[in-house]
Protein backbone atom coordinates (compact mmCIF):
# COMPACT_ATOMS: atom_id res chain seq x y z
CA UNK A 1 0.00 0.00 0.00
CA UNK A 2 3.42 2.11 -0.17
CA UNK A 3 3.11 4.27 -2.74
CA UNK A 4 5.90 6.58 -1.48
CA UNK A 5 8.93 4.90 -3.17
CA UNK A 6 11.49 6.68 -1.37
CA UNK A 7 10.31 10.26 -2.46
CA UNK A 8 11.10 13.23 0.39
CA UNK A 9 7.98 14.88 1.92
CA UNK A 10 7.05 18.18 -0.03
CA UNK A 11 6.85 20.17 3.25
CA UNK A 12 6.69 23.82 3.51
CA UNK A 13 10.42 23.86 4.15
CA UNK A 14 10.89 21.32 1.41
CA UNK A 15 9.16 23.05 -1.08
CA UNK A 16 11.51 26.21 -0.32
CA UNK A 17 14.61 24.01 -0.63
CA UNK A 18 13.45 23.34 -3.84
CA UNK A 19 12.90 26.54 -4.99
CA UNK A 20 16.09 27.96 -4.02
CA UNK A 21 17.79 24.49 -5.60
CA UNK A 22 15.79 25.97 -8.83
CA UNK A 23 16.83 29.53 -8.61
CA UNK A 24 20.41 28.42 -8.45
CA UNK A 25 19.97 25.91 -11.48
CA UNK A 26 18.69 29.06 -13.37
CA UNK A 27 20.96 31.24 -12.66
CA UNK A 28 24.02 28.37 -14.12
CA UNK A 29 21.80 27.33 -16.94
CA UNK A 30 19.27 29.43 -18.02
CA UNK A 31 21.19 31.82 -21.00
CA UNK A 32 23.04 28.63 -22.14
CA UNK A 33 20.07 26.25 -22.59
CA UNK A 34 18.48 29.21 -24.00
CA UNK A 35 20.78 29.98 -26.71
CA UNK A 36 21.19 25.81 -26.86
CA UNK A 37 17.32 25.75 -27.67
CA UNK A 38 17.72 28.48 -30.17
CA UNK A 39 20.35 26.03 -32.33
CA UNK A 40 17.23 23.94 -32.60
CA UNK A 41 13.99 26.26 -32.93
CA UNK A 42 15.45 29.22 -34.23
CA UNK A 43 13.43 31.53 -32.85
CA UNK A 44 13.98 33.14 -29.51
CA UNK A 45 9.90 33.60 -27.90
CA UNK A 46 10.17 29.15 -28.91
CA UNK A 47 13.54 28.88 -27.25
CA UNK A 48 12.60 30.47 -23.90
CA UNK A 49 9.24 28.87 -23.94
CA UNK A 50 11.33 25.24 -23.95
CA UNK A 51 13.85 26.40 -21.57
CA UNK A 52 10.71 27.42 -19.00
CA UNK A 53 9.21 24.33 -19.52
CA UNK A 54 12.65 22.54 -18.93
CA UNK A 55 12.67 24.65 -15.43
CA UNK A 56 9.25 23.64 -14.55
CA UNK A 57 10.41 19.56 -15.51
CA UNK A 58 13.74 19.99 -13.45
CA UNK A 59 11.45 21.42 -10.58
CA UNK A 60 9.88 18.40 -10.78
CA UNK A 61 11.72 16.01 -10.67
CA UNK A 62 14.36 17.35 -7.80
CA UNK A 63 14.79 13.77 -6.21
CA UNK A 64 16.17 12.86 -9.53
CA UNK A 65 18.91 15.42 -9.41
CA UNK A 66 20.32 15.16 -5.55
CA UNK A 67 23.47 13.39 -5.77
CA UNK A 68 23.96 13.18 -9.92
CA UNK A 69 27.12 14.67 -10.33
CA UNK A 70 26.76 15.90 -13.84
CA UNK A 71 23.48 18.39 -14.13
CA UNK A 72 25.12 19.95 -16.65
CA UNK A 73 24.09 16.61 -18.93
CA UNK A 74 20.97 16.15 -17.63
CA UNK A 75 19.53 19.44 -18.24
CA UNK A 76 20.64 19.53 -21.58
CA UNK A 77 19.89 16.61 -22.59
CA UNK A 78 16.14 17.35 -21.65
CA UNK A 79 15.84 20.62 -23.21
CA UNK A 80 17.57 19.10 -26.53
CA UNK A 81 14.45 16.27 -26.39
CA UNK A 82 12.16 19.03 -25.83
CA UNK A 83 13.10 20.91 -28.76
CA UNK A 84 13.31 17.79 -31.09
CA UNK A 85 9.60 17.55 -29.82
CA UNK A 86 8.54 20.97 -30.58
CA UNK A 87 10.16 20.38 -34.04
CA UNK A 88 8.60 17.53 -34.90
CA UNK A 89 4.78 19.14 -33.65
CA UNK A 90 2.99 20.09 -36.94
CA UNK A 91 1.88 23.63 -35.58
CA UNK A 92 5.48 24.51 -34.80
CA UNK A 93 6.24 23.89 -38.65
CA UNK A 94 2.88 25.71 -39.67
CA UNK A 95 3.92 28.49 -37.78
CA UNK A 96 8.08 29.03 -38.02
CA UNK A 97 8.88 26.94 -41.76
CA UNK A 98 11.15 29.81 -43.57
CA UNK A 99 10.79 32.16 -40.75
CA UNK A 100 13.80 32.71 -39.64
CA UNK A 101 15.94 35.35 -40.48
CA UNK A 102 19.45 35.70 -39.05
CA UNK A 103 19.04 38.63 -37.20
CA UNK A 104 20.11 39.74 -33.70
CA UNK A 105 17.55 40.38 -31.10
CA UNK A 106 16.69 42.91 -28.85
CA UNK A 107 18.97 46.53 -28.98
CA UNK A 108 21.43 45.23 -31.09
CA UNK A 109 19.41 44.78 -34.24
CA UNK A 110 20.03 48.00 -34.30
CA UNK A 111 24.00 48.57 -33.97
CA UNK A 112 25.38 47.63 -37.28
CA UNK A 113 28.91 48.19 -36.74
CA UNK A 114 28.48 45.19 -35.04
CA UNK A 115 27.93 43.44 -38.31
CA UNK A 116 30.89 45.47 -40.27
CA UNK A 117 33.65 44.76 -37.40
CA UNK A 118 32.86 41.07 -38.52
CA UNK A 119 34.42 39.01 -41.23
CA UNK A 120 31.75 38.68 -44.44
CA UNK A 121 32.93 34.85 -44.37
CA UNK A 122 31.92 33.90 -40.55
CA UNK A 123 28.63 35.32 -41.12
CA UNK A 124 28.27 33.60 -43.87
CA UNK A 125 29.02 30.18 -42.28
CA UNK A 126 27.01 30.81 -39.28
CA UNK A 127 24.26 31.40 -41.89
CA UNK A 128 24.54 27.95 -43.87
CA UNK A 129 24.79 26.05 -40.29
CA UNK A 130 21.28 27.62 -39.31
CA UNK A 131 20.71 26.51 -43.28
CA UNK A 132 21.79 22.24 -42.02
CA UNK A 133 18.96 19.95 -41.10
CA UNK A 134 18.86 19.80 -37.30
CA UNK A 135 20.87 16.14 -37.71
CA UNK A 136 23.75 18.28 -39.04
CA UNK A 137 23.09 21.16 -37.17
CA UNK A 138 23.28 20.07 -33.45
CA UNK A 139 26.94 17.87 -34.08
CA UNK A 140 28.12 21.30 -35.32
CA UNK A 141 27.08 23.55 -33.06
CA UNK A 142 27.38 20.69 -29.87
CA UNK A 143 31.01 20.92 -30.97
CA UNK A 144 32.13 24.32 -31.97
CA UNK A 145 29.70 26.48 -29.85
CA UNK A 146 29.07 24.14 -26.87
CA UNK A 147 32.38 22.92 -26.99
CA UNK A 148 31.09 19.49 -26.18
CA UNK A 149 34.01 16.83 -26.64
CA UNK A 150 32.85 13.76 -29.47
CA UNK A 151 32.05 11.77 -26.45
CA UNK A 152 30.04 14.59 -24.37
CA UNK A 153 28.03 15.04 -27.71
CA UNK A 154 27.47 11.37 -27.96
CA UNK A 155 26.31 11.12 -24.47
CA UNK A 156 24.10 13.68 -24.95
CA UNK A 157 22.22 12.91 -27.95
CA UNK A 158 22.68 8.85 -26.72
CA UNK A 159 24.27 8.52 -29.97
CA UNK A 160 27.77 6.39 -30.72
CA UNK A 161 31.24 8.32 -30.87
CA UNK A 162 31.64 6.88 -34.38
CA UNK A 163 28.23 8.17 -35.44
CA UNK A 164 29.11 11.69 -34.08
CA UNK A 165 32.55 11.90 -36.01
CA UNK A 166 30.48 10.69 -39.14
CA UNK A 167 28.05 13.12 -38.69
CA UNK A 168 30.48 15.88 -37.95
CA UNK A 169 32.41 15.16 -41.11
CA UNK A 170 29.51 15.35 -43.62
CA UNK A 171 28.06 18.39 -41.77
CA UNK A 172 32.04 19.85 -42.54
CA UNK A 173 31.72 18.57 -46.36
CA UNK A 174 27.96 20.00 -46.33
CA UNK A 175 29.31 23.44 -45.20
CA UNK A 176 32.49 23.76 -47.09
CA UNK A 177 30.00 23.04 -50.48
CA UNK A 178 27.66 25.74 -49.37
CA UNK A 179 30.56 27.77 -49.26
CA UNK A 180 32.11 27.45 -52.28
CA UNK A 181 28.73 28.10 -53.64
CA UNK A 182 29.03 31.24 -52.16
CA UNK A 183 32.88 31.83 -54.04
CA UNK A 184 35.18 30.84 -51.02
CA UNK A 185 37.96 29.01 -51.31
CA UNK A 186 39.25 27.82 -47.36
CA UNK B 1 37.35 26.99 -43.17
CA UNK B 2 38.06 25.66 -39.71
CA UNK B 3 39.50 28.47 -38.52
CA UNK B 4 35.77 30.24 -39.39
CA UNK B 5 34.68 26.89 -37.35
CA UNK B 6 36.98 27.34 -34.15
CA UNK B 7 35.82 31.31 -34.40
CA UNK B 8 32.08 30.10 -34.19
CA UNK B 9 31.16 30.71 -30.79
CA UNK B 10 32.43 34.62 -31.22
CA UNK B 11 30.66 35.22 -34.41
CA UNK B 12 27.40 33.85 -32.66
CA UNK B 13 28.04 35.53 -29.47
CA UNK B 14 28.97 38.75 -30.87
CA UNK B 15 25.92 38.60 -33.62
CA UNK B 16 22.85 36.61 -33.50
CA UNK B 17 23.39 35.12 -29.61
CA UNK B 18 24.30 38.92 -29.11
CA UNK B 19 22.12 39.81 -25.61
CA UNK B 20 20.98 38.23 -22.17
CA UNK B 21 18.41 35.83 -23.44
CA UNK B 22 17.20 34.39 -19.33
CA UNK B 23 16.90 37.34 -17.08
CA UNK B 24 14.86 37.47 -13.48
CA UNK B 25 11.82 38.02 -15.47
CA UNK B 26 12.09 34.32 -17.01
CA UNK B 27 13.11 33.01 -13.83
CA UNK B 28 9.89 34.82 -12.35
CA UNK B 29 7.79 32.98 -15.15
CA UNK B 30 9.30 29.57 -13.98
CA UNK B 31 8.08 29.97 -10.73
CA UNK B 32 5.49 31.56 -11.63
CA UNK B 33 4.46 28.33 -14.32
CA UNK B 34 5.39 26.30 -11.26
CA UNK B 35 2.64 28.11 -8.59
CA UNK B 36 0.03 28.61 -11.35
CA UNK B 37 0.07 25.41 -13.36
CA UNK B 38 -3.28 22.83 -13.60
CA UNK B 39 -2.01 19.69 -11.60
CA UNK B 40 -1.40 16.98 -14.10
CA UNK B 41 -3.80 14.30 -14.38
CA UNK B 42 -3.43 11.61 -11.79
CA UNK B 43 -3.65 8.11 -13.16
CA UNK B 44 -7.51 7.26 -13.80
CA UNK B 45 -7.66 4.49 -12.51
CA UNK B 46 -5.41 5.02 -8.87
CA UNK B 47 -7.18 8.58 -8.75
CA UNK B 48 -10.60 7.63 -8.44
CA UNK B 49 -9.95 4.33 -6.61
CA UNK B 50 -10.25 5.78 -3.20
CA UNK B 51 -13.19 7.83 -4.56
CA UNK B 52 -14.76 4.59 -5.65
CA UNK B 53 -14.33 3.00 -2.44
CA UNK B 54 -15.97 5.59 -0.54
CA UNK B 55 -18.62 6.05 -2.63
CA UNK B 56 -19.47 2.40 -2.61
CA UNK B 57 -19.72 1.72 1.33
CA UNK B 58 -21.63 4.77 1.02
CA UNK B 59 -24.20 3.37 -0.94
CA UNK B 60 -23.48 -0.12 1.51
CA UNK B 61 -24.77 2.53 4.27
CA UNK B 62 -27.70 4.05 2.82
CA UNK B 63 -29.40 0.90 1.70
CA UNK B 64 -28.44 -0.59 5.41
CA UNK B 65 -30.07 2.42 6.87
CA UNK B 66 -32.75 2.76 4.30
CA UNK B 67 -33.70 -1.13 5.50
CA UNK B 68 -33.90 0.32 9.04
CA UNK B 69 -36.18 2.22 8.17
CA UNK B 70 -38.50 0.00 6.51
CA UNK B 71 -37.67 -2.48 8.67
CA UNK B 72 -40.29 -0.01 11.31
CA UNK B 73 -42.65 0.28 9.19
CA UNK B 74 -43.34 -3.27 7.25
CA UNK B 75 -42.35 -6.78 9.56
CA UNK B 76 -43.22 -9.56 7.15
CA UNK B 77 -42.95 -12.99 6.74
CA UNK B 78 -41.99 -12.50 2.85
CA UNK B 79 -38.80 -10.32 4.00
CA UNK B 80 -37.62 -13.12 6.15
CA UNK B 81 -38.02 -15.93 3.11
CA UNK B 82 -36.10 -13.60 0.77
CA UNK B 83 -33.09 -13.20 3.39
CA UNK B 84 -32.94 -17.06 3.55
CA UNK B 85 -32.87 -17.45 -0.30
CA UNK B 86 -29.83 -14.83 -0.10
CA UNK B 87 -27.31 -16.34 1.02
CA UNK B 88 -24.86 -17.00 -1.83
CA UNK B 89 -21.78 -14.65 -2.63
CA UNK B 90 -22.94 -11.65 -4.36
CA UNK B 91 -21.39 -9.88 -6.99
CA UNK B 92 -21.93 -5.69 -7.76
CA UNK B 93 -20.46 -3.69 -10.12
CA UNK B 94 -20.29 -0.26 -9.10
CA UNK B 95 -19.92 2.50 -11.59
CA UNK B 96 -19.51 6.35 -10.69
CA UNK B 97 -19.75 8.19 -13.94
CA UNK B 98 -19.09 11.39 -14.74
CA UNK B 99 -22.15 12.99 -16.55
CA UNK B 100 -24.87 11.12 -16.01
CA UNK B 101 -24.85 7.54 -16.56
CA UNK B 102 -22.30 7.96 -19.63
CA UNK B 103 -18.70 8.17 -18.35
CA UNK B 104 -17.87 6.09 -16.12
CA UNK B 105 -14.95 7.80 -14.14
CA UNK B 106 -14.59 4.78 -11.47
CA UNK B 107 -15.63 0.92 -11.92
CA UNK B 108 -15.16 -1.51 -8.84
CA UNK B 109 -15.91 -4.86 -8.60
CA UNK B 110 -17.70 -5.46 -4.94
CA UNK B 111 -17.63 -8.89 -3.61
CA UNK B 112 -19.55 -10.02 -0.63
CA UNK B 113 -19.52 -13.58 1.35
CA UNK B 114 -22.75 -13.75 3.85
CA UNK B 115 -21.02 -16.95 5.32
CA UNK B 116 -17.70 -15.41 7.03
CA UNK B 117 -18.48 -11.72 6.71
CA UNK B 118 -15.90 -10.55 4.90
CA UNK B 119 -15.72 -8.64 1.62
CA UNK B 120 -13.12 -7.90 -1.23
CA UNK B 121 -13.12 -4.39 -3.29
CA UNK B 122 -11.42 -4.54 -6.46
CA UNK B 123 -11.26 -1.07 -8.51
CA UNK B 124 -11.04 -2.11 -12.60
CA UNK B 125 -9.61 0.55 -14.47
CA UNK B 126 -11.71 2.33 -17.06
CA UNK B 127 -9.16 1.76 -19.85
CA UNK B 128 -9.14 -2.38 -19.52
CA UNK B 129 -8.75 -4.28 -22.31
CA UNK B 130 -11.71 -7.04 -22.70
CA UNK B 131 -12.24 -9.21 -25.92
CA UNK B 132 -9.52 -11.37 -27.33
CA UNK B 133 -10.06 -11.04 -30.79
CA UNK B 134 -11.94 -7.86 -30.94
CA UNK B 135 -10.04 -5.52 -27.84
CA UNK B 136 -12.38 -2.55 -25.96
CA UNK B 137 -12.02 -0.78 -23.31
CA UNK B 138 -14.30 -1.68 -20.58
CA UNK B 139 -15.37 1.82 -19.49
CA UNK B 140 -17.00 2.09 -23.58
CA UNK B 141 -18.34 -1.35 -22.83
CA UNK B 142 -20.40 0.63 -19.88
CA UNK B 143 -21.01 3.81 -21.98
CA UNK B 144 -22.22 2.32 -25.22
CA UNK B 145 -23.67 -1.19 -24.58
CA UNK B 146 -26.74 -2.73 -22.22
CA UNK B 147 -26.29 -3.44 -18.86
CA UNK B 148 -26.45 -6.49 -19.14
CA UNK B 149 -23.64 -6.95 -21.73
CA UNK B 150 -21.61 -5.10 -19.24
CA UNK B 151 -22.07 -7.21 -16.40
CA UNK B 152 -21.38 -10.15 -18.99
CA UNK B 153 -18.23 -8.98 -19.73
CA UNK B 154 -16.81 -8.50 -16.49
CA UNK B 155 -18.14 -11.63 -15.80
CA UNK B 156 -16.56 -13.59 -17.93
CA UNK B 157 -13.53 -11.47 -17.58
CA UNK B 158 -12.81 -13.05 -14.34
CA UNK B 159 -15.02 -16.61 -15.43
CA UNK B 160 -17.41 -15.57 -12.28
CA UNK B 161 -20.76 -14.78 -11.97
CA UNK B 162 -21.80 -11.00 -11.75
CA UNK B 163 -25.23 -10.11 -10.27
CA UNK B 164 -25.78 -6.43 -10.01
CA UNK B 165 -24.70 -3.21 -11.04
CA UNK B 166 -24.90 0.16 -9.38
CA UNK B 167 -24.03 3.92 -10.88
CA UNK B 168 -24.01 7.21 -9.80
CA UNK B 169 -23.02 10.04 -10.89
CA UNK B 170 -20.14 12.51 -9.39
CA UNK B 171 -22.93 15.52 -8.74
CA UNK B 172 -24.94 12.82 -6.99
CA UNK B 173 -22.93 11.85 -4.53
CA UNK B 174 -21.61 15.48 -3.96
CA UNK B 175 -25.58 15.84 -3.48
CA UNK B 176 -25.81 12.98 -0.77
CA UNK B 177 -23.25 14.56 1.17
CA UNK B 178 -24.66 18.34 1.17
CA UNK B 179 -27.87 16.08 2.08
CA UNK B 180 -26.50 15.00 5.28
CA UNK B 181 -24.96 18.18 6.42
CA UNK B 182 -21.54 17.83 5.06
CA UNK B 183 -19.02 15.85 6.95
CA UNK B 184 -16.24 16.94 8.97
CA UNK B 185 -12.60 15.44 8.84
CA UNK B 186 -9.23 16.35 10.52
CA UNK B 187 -6.84 16.96 7.54
CA UNK B 188 -2.90 16.38 8.24
CA UNK B 189 -1.32 18.08 5.28
CA UNK B 190 -2.74 21.61 4.68
CA UNK B 191 -2.95 22.18 0.63
CA UNK B 192 -4.90 24.53 -1.67
CA UNK B 193 -6.51 22.35 -4.75
CA UNK B 194 -9.53 23.24 -7.10
CA UNK B 195 -9.56 26.62 -5.57
CA UNK B 196 -10.57 25.40 -1.89
CA UNK B 197 -8.26 26.07 0.99
CA UNK B 198 -7.44 22.69 3.35
CA UNK B 199 -5.80 24.04 6.17
CA UNK B 200 -4.36 21.15 9.22
CA UNK B 201 -6.86 20.28 11.61
CA UNK B 202 -10.35 20.16 11.90
CA UNK B 203 -12.02 20.65 8.44
CA UNK B 204 -16.02 20.63 7.47
CA UNK B 205 -16.34 19.47 3.85
CA UNK B 206 -19.22 20.19 1.82
CA UNK B 207 -19.94 17.95 -1.34
CA UNK B 208 -18.12 19.40 -3.91
CA UNK B 209 -15.26 19.95 -1.38
CA UNK B 210 -14.81 16.05 -0.57
CA UNK B 211 -14.95 15.65 -4.29
CA UNK B 212 -12.05 17.54 -4.29
CA UNK B 213 -10.50 16.77 -0.92
CA UNK B 214 -10.50 13.21 -1.95
CA UNK B 215 -8.85 13.82 -5.02
CA UNK B 216 -5.96 16.01 -4.50
CA UNK B 217 -2.77 13.57 -5.21
CA UNK B 218 0.16 15.55 -5.84
CA UNK B 219 0.32 18.23 -3.54
CA UNK B 220 0.79 15.41 -0.67
CA UNK B 221 3.89 13.91 0.54
CA UNK B 222 2.26 10.23 0.91
CA UNK B 223 1.57 10.41 -3.18
CA UNK B 224 -1.31 7.96 -3.75
CA UNK B 225 -1.23 6.66 0.00
CA UNK B 226 -2.14 10.12 1.34
CA UNK B 227 -5.68 10.51 -1.19
CA UNK B 228 -6.26 7.11 0.04
CA UNK B 229 -6.19 8.13 3.36
CA UNK B 230 -8.37 10.89 3.08
CA UNK B 231 -11.05 9.22 0.95
CA UNK B 232 -11.20 6.83 3.90
CA UNK B 233 -11.71 10.00 5.89
CA UNK B 234 -14.32 11.11 4.13
CA UNK B 235 -16.26 7.76 4.31
CA UNK B 236 -15.94 7.27 7.65
CA UNK B 237 -17.07 10.76 8.29
CA UNK B 238 -20.72 9.91 5.71
CA UNK B 239 -20.77 7.04 7.12
CA UNK B 240 -20.66 8.25 10.87
CA UNK B 241 -22.71 10.42 10.36
CA UNK B 242 -25.80 8.51 8.26
CA UNK B 243 -26.29 6.21 11.72
CA UNK B 244 -25.93 9.19 13.89
CA UNK B 245 -29.29 10.39 12.01
CA UNK B 246 -32.40 10.78 14.66
CA UNK B 247 -34.79 11.96 12.17
CA UNK B 248 -35.99 9.80 9.52
CA UNK B 249 -36.18 12.80 7.15
CA UNK B 250 -32.61 13.86 5.91
CA UNK B 251 -32.13 9.97 5.18
CA UNK B 252 -35.52 10.04 2.58
CA UNK B 253 -33.40 12.78 0.90
CA UNK B 254 -30.24 10.81 0.13
CA UNK B 255 -32.36 7.60 -0.48
CA UNK B 256 -34.11 10.19 -3.29
CA UNK B 257 -31.28 11.10 -4.66
CA UNK B 258 -29.98 7.86 -5.25
CA UNK B 259 -33.22 7.08 -6.79
CA UNK B 260 -33.20 9.59 -9.28
CA UNK B 261 -29.85 10.02 -10.06
CA UNK B 262 -28.85 6.23 -9.53
CA UNK B 263 -29.29 3.32 -11.91
CA UNK B 264 -29.19 -0.15 -11.22
CA UNK B 265 -30.76 -3.88 -11.74
CA UNK B 266 -31.34 -4.45 -8.03
CA UNK B 267 -35.12 -4.80 -6.59
CA UNK B 268 -35.72 -3.25 -3.49
CA UNK B 269 -36.42 -6.00 -2.26
CA UNK B 270 -33.21 -7.55 -3.56
CA UNK B 271 -31.46 -4.69 -1.70
CA UNK B 272 -33.23 -5.13 1.36
CA UNK B 273 -32.47 -8.52 2.12
CA UNK B 274 -28.58 -7.71 0.61
CA UNK B 275 -28.32 -5.29 3.44
CA UNK B 276 -29.74 -7.59 5.55
CA UNK B 277 -27.71 -10.44 5.19
CA UNK B 278 -24.21 -8.19 4.79
CA UNK B 279 -24.23 -5.20 7.08
CA UNK B 280 -21.84 -7.15 8.97
CA UNK B 281 -19.31 -7.49 6.53
CA UNK B 282 -18.68 -3.55 6.18
CA UNK B 283 -16.17 -3.56 8.40
CA UNK B 284 -14.07 -5.96 6.87
CA UNK B 285 -13.13 -5.06 3.49
CA UNK B 286 -10.33 -6.35 2.10
CA UNK B 287 -8.79 -4.45 -0.89
CA UNK B 288 -7.48 -6.02 -3.93
CA UNK B 289 -5.21 -5.00 -6.79
CA UNK B 290 -5.81 -5.86 -10.50
CA UNK B 291 -1.68 -5.03 -11.92
CA UNK B 292 -1.50 -4.57 -15.50
CA UNK B 293 0.05 -2.19 -17.91
CA UNK B 294 -0.37 0.09 -21.02
CA UNK B 295 -0.77 -1.59 -24.24
CA UNK B 296 -1.36 0.68 -27.47
CA UNK B 297 -3.38 -1.28 -30.14
CA UNK B 298 -4.33 0.80 -33.47
CA UNK B 299 -3.49 3.92 -31.74
CA UNK B 300 -5.64 3.33 -28.73
CA UNK B 301 -4.15 2.81 -24.87
CA UNK B 302 -5.43 -0.09 -22.96
CA UNK B 303 -4.81 -1.56 -19.65
CA UNK B 304 -3.72 -4.76 -20.45
CA UNK B 305 -3.52 -7.55 -17.85
CA UNK B 306 -1.18 -10.68 -18.29
CA UNK B 307 -3.48 -14.22 -18.36
CA UNK B 308 -1.63 -14.90 -15.13
CA UNK B 309 -2.61 -12.07 -13.24
CA UNK B 310 -5.93 -12.46 -14.41
CA UNK B 311 -6.21 -16.11 -13.06
CA UNK B 312 -4.71 -14.72 -9.52
CA UNK B 313 -7.26 -12.04 -9.19
CA UNK B 314 -9.69 -14.19 -10.33
CA UNK B 315 -9.05 -16.56 -7.85
CA UNK B 316 -9.59 -14.38 -5.02
CA UNK B 317 -12.19 -13.39 -6.36
CA UNK B 318 -13.71 -16.59 -5.98
CA UNK B 319 -12.39 -17.03 -2.40
CA UNK B 320 -15.08 -14.51 -1.33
Amino acid sequence: MDDRKGKVPLSVEGHKVREEWLGTIMNQYGEGLTKLAYHYVKDWGRAEDIVQDVFVSCFDHYEDFRGDSSVKTWVYRITINRCKDVLKSSAFRKTLLGKFDFTPRRETAHTPELFLVKKETEKQLARHIFSLSVKYREVILLFYYEEFSVNGISELLSIKPNTVKTRLDRAREKLKRLMEGDGYHG
Amino acid sequence: MDDELRNLKKTLDEGVYKGTHFTEKHKNKVFHKIHSRPRPKPKRWMAYFSFAVCAALILLVVQFAWHQVIQEKEQNASQHALMAQNQEPLSIVWVRTETKYKNPVAIMLLNVDTDDHTASILSLPRDLKVGREDPAKLGNIFRLENPESFLTTVGSYFDMDVDYYLSLDNGAYADIINTIGGITVQNQVPFRFRGYDFPKGKIELNGKEALAYSSMYKKDPAGAEGRFDRGRQVLRAVMGKISSFSSTNSLKEVLTIFKNAGQTNMAFSEMIAFYQNNRNSIDNIEVLHLAGSAEKINGLYYFTVSEKEKQRVSAQLRDK
